[in-house]
């Protein structure tokens, strides 16, 4: 019983810490690249695309709803907006990474544990993941008749989760490795 | 901590870690992983095959373990490879790879036409 709610509130840490890493990425990306802005779920830079597949990678399920958390918490909650509208666009955010995940064990073998992962594996997995979510975000908002065939919407979101994760994971990777080098 | 696949979170942690560690700009080679590579060029040269050993063991002020650190290095740079020896597992010769073979001709390449350039002068 006591491991059972030692686990439970572990997990909801990690819930938590995820939702909150992921608003505060999100307003940073909002006040850098508020001229990026393309519509109210596209942006032309988005930086907590990055987000999704370390916290999918590392946390699997838990990670993922840590991002639908951190989604929710980042909808405008408008008084005419529907809450399963809302309710759809935070589970996407986190069930896209995950199917972008299980896409990618088909395309390059994945260990458990990731051992051997390499760059390219992780620029496949944000490839894949812009994919998913580009498809998940427009079939929700087609879902609640938002869609309005906007093809540049699609592509946007795409290019936005490619190039913000490309942003923050070579500056993490920029980090570590200057890190490294002092310690040493 | 809970995981889809139930290894533990902090393994996949540092497995992440480590494959962003080669995404960094900044992962060109050191000057002293830079001379070792030099070196090893010139004995690929000379010997058919070399130890991981004889690297370490050789003739220089500094430790193995230091040595050690640079060969494998060079290793998650691409420049060299691990082989081992068919007849003693324990054994590992140091091989180039086609990063370092194309490096090293390419030296070659811009040290004949530095030479040609002075001949022509």
């Amino acid at each position: 019983m006591k491991d059972q709610i030692s686990k439970a509130l572990q997990n909801f840490s990690i819930v938590l810490s995820i939702a909150l890493a992921w608003l505060c990425v999100f307003n940073i990306n909002m006040w850098l690249f508020t001229s990026l802005h393309y519509s109210e779920r596209a942006d032309w830079i988005f930086m907590p695309a990055a987000l999704r597949i370390l916290a999918v990678l590392i946390f699997g399920e838990i990670g993922a709803a840590g991002l639908a958390v951190g989604a929710y918490l980042t909808l405008s909650h408008a008084p005419t907006s529907p809450p399963a509208y809302e309710i759809g666009m935070a589970v996407t955010s986190g069930l896209a990474p995950l199917l972008g995940l299980q896409v990618c064990r088909w395309i390059t073998p994945l260990n458990k544990d990731l051992a051997g992962l390499k760059p390219k594996d992780i620029i496949i997995l944000s490839i894949v993941m812009a994919v998913a979510n580009s498809l998940l975000v427009n079939a929700c908002l087609a879902l609640a008749g938002k869609f309005d065939g906007d093809i540049i919407q699609l592509i946007t979101i795409f290019v936005g989760d490619v190039v913000g994760a490309a942003i923050v994971l070579v500056a993490i990777s920029t980090a570590i490795d200057i890190f490294h080098k002092f310690r040493h | 901590m809970a995981g889809a696949d139930q290894s533990p979170a902090h393994v996949r942690f540092l497995n992440v870690i480590n494959a962003l560690r080669q995404m960094s700009p900044l992962r060109g080679l050191t000057a002293d992983e830079s001379a070792l590579l030099d070196e090893l060029i010139v004995q690929w040269h000379c010997e058919r095959e070399i130890t991981v050993g004889s690297i370490m063991n050789g003739p220089k002020q500094e430790s193995a373990s230091t040595i050690h650190r640079r060969l494998v290095g060079l290793k998650e740079k691409g420049f060299v490879a691990f082989r081992a020896s068919p007849s003693d597992k324990r054994v590992k010769y140091v091989v180039p790879t086609t990063i370092a073979t194309s490096y090293a001709q390419e030296l070659e390449r811009r040290l004949l036409c530095f030479e040609r350039g002075l001949g022509a002068s």
